[in-house]
């Protein structure tokens, strides 16, 4: 009896909230009044980024009255490709998207976006002029447009102050002053770091073996890239790369000043010398106990070439209401809207790109921080590569990358044609 | 007994030690989780990680209401997992009787047709499911969580455990029950679904725990913030650049898993009670 008495009491319990207050999730909230809703999806949560969005589309509603509401969808970038491609097998896509350019040919390929220059020519003081012609490369083709990129941010080093002073060794600062700012002066000066220290003189973030673009800063220092430019050929054995990952895996397993596979050190929590990560990542370094900087990374036989990761807003063919989805996105990347957005991500838009702008976007960094390295982004700023099967691609090469060259008796002679093996049939598909 | 007497306190200390260690090990992710919770983002990811935060961050806390509606996801998961759980108890049993002691025709191909469902991935269904929601008008609403995660994958497998329940149940009480004059629905309510409590209890476990775990799906049909569940609202406490917000995110895992604990503090006498029942045959 207890026992029945405590069951039903728990039911009832669970049930309660249901019937009192919860049925809303039983039913969707849109407005019946006739007029379009279109549909975005994003990969923020932020109430920030949610708020500013809301705002834009609310202005935006108000002077085109046909669309009379705008649905933002968040989710995680690493869910976007799943939520996408099942909406548009499903017959139920969003209108727009954001994309990360390591997407944009596969999607291009498959016809998947819509052609947005027409809309943004024909837009009143859309000023197309304005986006930066480089950073638009991987969105246009055949004089077509596929998308505006609203975030552009590069890869930055960050360094801790402390340690290299602990260690008594040049820091990046001091190397950049002395016109030493290489890859190869960077290892020697982080094995002495790790070698007076014991902590690993560079630590990649967000890397863990499974994600090459995080090498691509040392990858565009020396001119490698996996694949030749129009994503035909495998280029993972040329000469470069074997001196780009000569260097990386060199600083991992002759000199221990990088961390081996499944050892964990982190630099944000001052257990590392340096680490190459996104200007968007200083918000890590809130409440940091360490003394830290920022420089541009290092240069390499290729030149200072700066790796630039990019995401941009895309119009979907799968979508409903493709007029009123290009109304919006030429409404949203316009440059008003364009700089309101650069308060959270580095805009595209050479009007935009200046220290003062990325300052706002880039968290605890300041406009005299960012000087030099905007100067590196604008003058050689090179956007991550991009292949069709973009996703496929990346999967065979980094898991070959981890079979033949992230091991400590690889020769990458002999390894890189093996994973020029593993992708070659993959680009070509 | 001559052995239990030899047992002195000393002699348990190994076992004591052994014990204490394979605790730890299932309680250290609980207890790095609730320290991390407390900690900022460089703290959380120093190594070697201490227990103990150096300075306590509340602000992990009121972010966790501040980013997102929070206390409306932790409902929502609660809702549908008490939902999937009623249909799937309301499905399951009189179909596990029916298969155990009516046996209508094909009742075996029945069975088999049910068991093949249970094997087939959700990936493998979600696309014609999401049509089939898209078309119903249920996208963005509660009922594919509870209508087809009860009827096509947790009512199926508590169809299996109920007819293996019923199977085992002597038919001397069915006889003796309708020379007493009870119906079927009698029968089966009144005779036989007391003594398969201990079943019953495994199935409310399989069905909470199925529903609240859910990620692809609430991930496939959902859409606005307030209607999230608690699994895919966790992912969204992210910085678009700068990653996961571990902090906050560990809050609001802790947050989830305080009631899940409580209630099983409470009720564990009856929990361990329902699963350990049928180990005792009457």
């Amino acid at each position: 009896m207890q026992r029945r008495s405590f069951l039903a009491s728990l039911g009832a319990a669970a049930l309660a909230p249901g019937l009192a207050g919860c049925l809303p999730g039983f039913t969707r909230d849109r407005p019946d009044d006739g007029g379009i809703t279109l549909r975005m999806t994003m990969w923020s949560s932020s109430p920030e980024h949610l708020a500013l969005f809301d705002e834009i589309a609310e202005e935006f509603m108000a002077e085109n009255g046909a669309v009379t509401n705008i649905e933002f969808e968040s989710l995680t970038l690493d869910q976007l490709d799943m939520v996408l491609t099942t909406g548009m097998t499903a017959g139920d896509a969003p209108d727009l998207t954001w994309l990360p350019v390591e997407s944009s040919l596969e999607y291009i390929d498959a016809g998947a976006l819509l052609d947005a220059r027409p809309t943004l020519s024909a837009t009143d003081g859309y000023d197309l002029e304005d986006l930066a012609p480089d950073l638009q490369e991987p969105w246009r083709q055949g004089g077509r447009q596929y998308g505006v990129p609203f975030s552009t941010g590069p890869f930055i080093m960050y360094f801790n102050r402390d340690l290299y002073r602990e260690a008594g060794v040049s820091s990046p600062a001091d190397l950049i002053a002395e016109d030493d700012w290489t890859w190869e002066s960077f290892r020697e000066v982080s094995k002495q770091l790790t070698d007076a220290t014991g902590y690993p003189g560079y630590v990649v973030n967000d890397f863990d073996f499974q994600n090459w673009t995080r090498l691509l800063p040392v990858m565009n220092a020396y001119g490698a890239s996996p694949w030749n430019e129009d994503a035909t050929r495998c280029t993972a054995d040329s000469p470069e790369m074997l001196e780009a990952l000569g260097v990386f895996n060199g600083m991992v397993f002759e000199d221990g000043s990088s961390p081996v596979p499944g050892q964990q050190a982190d630099f944000w929590g001052g257990q590392a010398g340096a680490t190459t990560a996104f200007l968007g990542s200083s918000s890590l370094l809130e409440g940091a106990t360490f003394d830290w900087d920022i420089v541009r990374t290092p240069s390499g036989p290729a030149g200072d070439v700066q790796a630039v990761g990019q995401s941009a807003i895309v119009a979907l063919t799968a979508g409903e209401h493709h007029e009123a989805a290009l109304d919006f996105l030429a409404y949203l990347t316009n440059r008003e809207n364009a700089k309101r957005i650069s308060q959270f991500f580095p805009p595209a838009r050479d009007s935009l790109l200046n220290p003062e702008v990325l300052a706002e976007s880039s968290g605890l960094l300041t406009a005299e921080d960012l000087e030099p390295i905007v100067e590196s982004i604008t003058e050689r700023g090179q956007i991550f590569p991009v292949a069709p099967n973009g996703a496929s691609v990346a999967n065979a090469l980094d898991s070959s990358l981890d079979e033949f060259v992230y091991t400590p008796d690889s020769d990458l002679d002999e390894a890189l044609p093996k994973v020029c093996s593993a992708i070659e049939p993959v680009l070509s598909a | 007994m001559k052995a239990s007497k030899q047992f002195t306190p000393l002699r348990r200390i190994p076992n004591y030690l052994v014990l204490c260690l394979v605790s730890f090990v299932a309680v250290a992710p609980i207890l790095w989780m609730i320290s991390a919770s407390l900690k900022s983002p460089s703290e959380i990811l120093r190594y070697p990680p201490a227990i103990i935060p150096e300075e306590i961050r509340w602000e992990n806390y009121t972010d966790v209401f501040a980013l997102q509606p929070f206390a409306q996801q932790f409902l929502n998961s609660v809702v549908i997992m008490a939902l999937v759980t009623v249909l799937t108890l309301l499905m399951s049993i009189p179909a596990g009787y029916a298969l155990a002691r009516i046996r209508p025709i094909a009742s075996g191909t029945i069975f088999l047709a049910l068991l093949s469902a249970m094997f087939i991935p959700p990936e493998a269904t979600i696309i014609p499911l999401f049509q089939y929601a898209a078309a119903l008008g249920w996208v963005d609403t509660h009922y594919p969580l509870v209508i087809f995660t009860a009827a096509l994958i947790t009512a199926p497998i508590a169809t299996f455990v109920m007819r293996q329940a019923f199977l085992t149940m002597p038919a001397d009480f069915e006889d003796a029950a309708a020379i007493d004059g009870s119906g079927r629905w009698r029968t089966m309510l009144q005779i036989y679904l007391p003594l398969a409590r201990p079943s019953l209890a495994s199935v409310v476990v399989l069905a909470c725990w199925y529903s609240w775990n859910q990620f692809l799906e609430p991930l496939i049909y959902l859409r606005s913030p307030e209607k999230l569940t608690v699994p895919v609202a966790l992912t969204h406490y992210e910085d678009p650049i700068a990653g996961p917000l571990w902090g906050v995110q560990m809050a609001a895992t802790t947050l989830s898993v305080i009631p899940v604990l409580l209630v099983f503090f409470f009720a564990q006498r009856h929990v361990v009670a329902g699963l350990t029942a049928g180990g005792l045959k009457s």
